[in-house]
């Protein structure tokens, strides 16, 4: 079974930077200026963790980083913090992207959801130990548990829309062919 | 692990590795620097967001067209809630109305009593602030009156419109104020006009938080908060602020006084009330040796 591939690399790594320039825009729209009660997903990592575990080559590490930058600079955001906890998060999936591939996808949602539970628990200890006043930890989770609801929709809209499909089964025929 | 990366023969891992760790060195310098160089970092990322946002202007309107025609459809769909809001405001109006009335009743009672002069129990001298020490842990100020001007410690200090916070430390010429922001600060207040005690505790932001509400519900947004006078330290009824909600969600105190322009304070100088200490002593035969002086003639 060959893997889905509708597009051809370079277009696909266009495609991450598109669709995260468009989700940052997003971000930025004046939705509900009453802040406080509803902190929205973090569409970039979602998008960047769907592309990291499927097309591991068409994220590079430049991208992932350029994301991150533009993010926290356009949403005033700690410049470096957030980059930084993107790139890691991202280099740990990354790390794990074949056994999550194979695996099935609650398996997948759920190392997802952790790793950013993770990176939001990092990014409270790291702006507690410069004496920086954060959104608080509650928002912090709050905003977590929004992203881990926004991933599987935004990778089914990936699916759909990019014919971004993880290759499984038939997996090591598929991974042998392309190593050589 | 076989194949850990996904198709990289080795060296070239290693080389992603030192990759990672390099820019992930970068990333914490760059916050490093934003860190201990805020200004300039920031006048940056203002230039780079003024430079870019306003380009993108033609696709935020349409949305925020489309997103405010939602917001306008959800509130013609909320008519008969908003009906129902009114009508509980318009009864609070009532109640307002009523009070309003009382009130002129009173004040009219009090300005026929206007001439009489009675024993003030608040007396208050104005002092200058010399200093005012902002650090993040610590929220005081130095005014120049002391104990030679009868102030005592703990006493409530106030500017021309609301509390600011008391006098802790006391020295002959000086006395210390502790600000209500200051992180040790605990105030007892009352939120009118439901009533509700609470305690008001500084955390080192401008509005401090309304800890200890019982409950926390009945209290709005734009509620008037003074001080309770429980305990016996501060005078009752010294008007500290309104509520309102802070983007995390809790009820903190917008304070009335201008805590940036502090130069003139009055510090309240009180008798502490009387304490009743035991049953009182047998009322004996009264004996007088000198005439009762007159009352003054308006108190007859």
């Amino acid at each position: 079974m060959k893997a889905a591939r509708r597009f051809a690399p370079a277009i696909e790594t266009a495609a991450l930077l598109g669709l995260g320039a468009a989700a940052i825009h997003f971000a930025l729209l004046p939705f509900d200026l009453a802040a406080g009660r509803f902190s929205g997903p973090d569409l970039v990592f979602c998008l960047v963790a769907a592309w990291v575990i499927r097309r591991p080559a068409e994220a590079p590490l430049w991208a992932v980083l350029g994301l991150g930058l533009a993010a926290d600079l356009f949403l005033s955001r700690p410049p470096g913090l957030g980059a930084l906890g993107l790139l890691l998060a991202a280099e740990a999936l990354r790390g794990s992207a074949i056994s999550l591939r194979s695996g099935p996808f609650a398996a997948e949602w759920l190392s997802v959801a952790g790793v950013f539970v993770a990176l939001q628990l990092c990014l409270h200890a790291a702006l507690q130990l410069v004496f920086l006043d954060g959104p608080g930890l509650g928002a912090l989770l709050r905003q977590a548990a929004a992203t881990a609801l926004a991933y599987p929709l935004v990778v089914a809209l990936l699916a759909v829309g990019l014919g971004l499909r993880a290759p499984r089964g038939g997996r090591a025929g598929d991974r042998l062919g392309r190593i050589a | 692990m076989a194949f850990h990366s996904d198709q990289n023969p080795d060296y070239l891992r290693g080389v992603r590795r030192v990759l990672v760790g390099a820019a992930a060195l970068a990333l914490l310098a760059i916050f490093l620097v934003w860190r201990i160089d805020n200004a300039r970092v920031e006048q940056l990322r203002v230039s780079l967001i003024d430079r870019f946002v306003p380009s993108f202007d033609w696709t935020l309107k349409p949305v925020t067209a489309a997103a405010r025609l939602v917001a306008d459809f959800r509130s013609y769909a909320r008519v008969y809630e908003q009906n129902a809001e009114l009508r509980r405001e318009l009864q609070r109006m009532q109640g307002w109305r009523e009070a309003a009335l009382q009130l002129e009743q009173k004040n009219a009672q009090l300005l026929a009593l206007n001439n009489v002069r009675l024993n003030p129990r608040l007396t208050f001298v104005t002092g200058e602030v010399l200093a005012d020490a902002g650090s993040p842990f610590r929220h005081s100020a130095m005014v120049n009156v002391g104990r030679i001007d009868g102030v005592s410690d703990g006493a409530a200090v106030v500017d021309g419109r609301g509390l600011v916070g008391r006098i802790a430390g006391v020295g002959e010429q000086s006395a210390r104020v502790i600000l209500l922001s200051d992180s040790s600060s605990r105030v007892p207040a009352i939120v009118r006009p439901s009533g509700q005690r609470a305690i008001l505790a500084g955390d080192n932001r401008t509005a401090p938080v309304l800890d200890f509400l019982d409950q926390s519900d009945e209290v709005r947004p734009g509620d008037r908060v003074v001080s309770s006078g429980d305990g016996g330290l501060l005078p009752p009824e010294l008007v500290i602020g309104q509520v309102v909600v802070s983007p995390d969600g809790r009820l903190r105190v917008l304070p009335a006084a201008d805590f940036r322009r502090l130069d003139f304070v009055r510090v309240i100088r009180r008798q502490p009330p009387g304490v009743v200490e035991g049953p009182g002593e047998l009322i004996g035969p009264l004996v007088t040796t000198q005439p009762v002086p007159a009352a003054p003639e308006a108190l007859r």
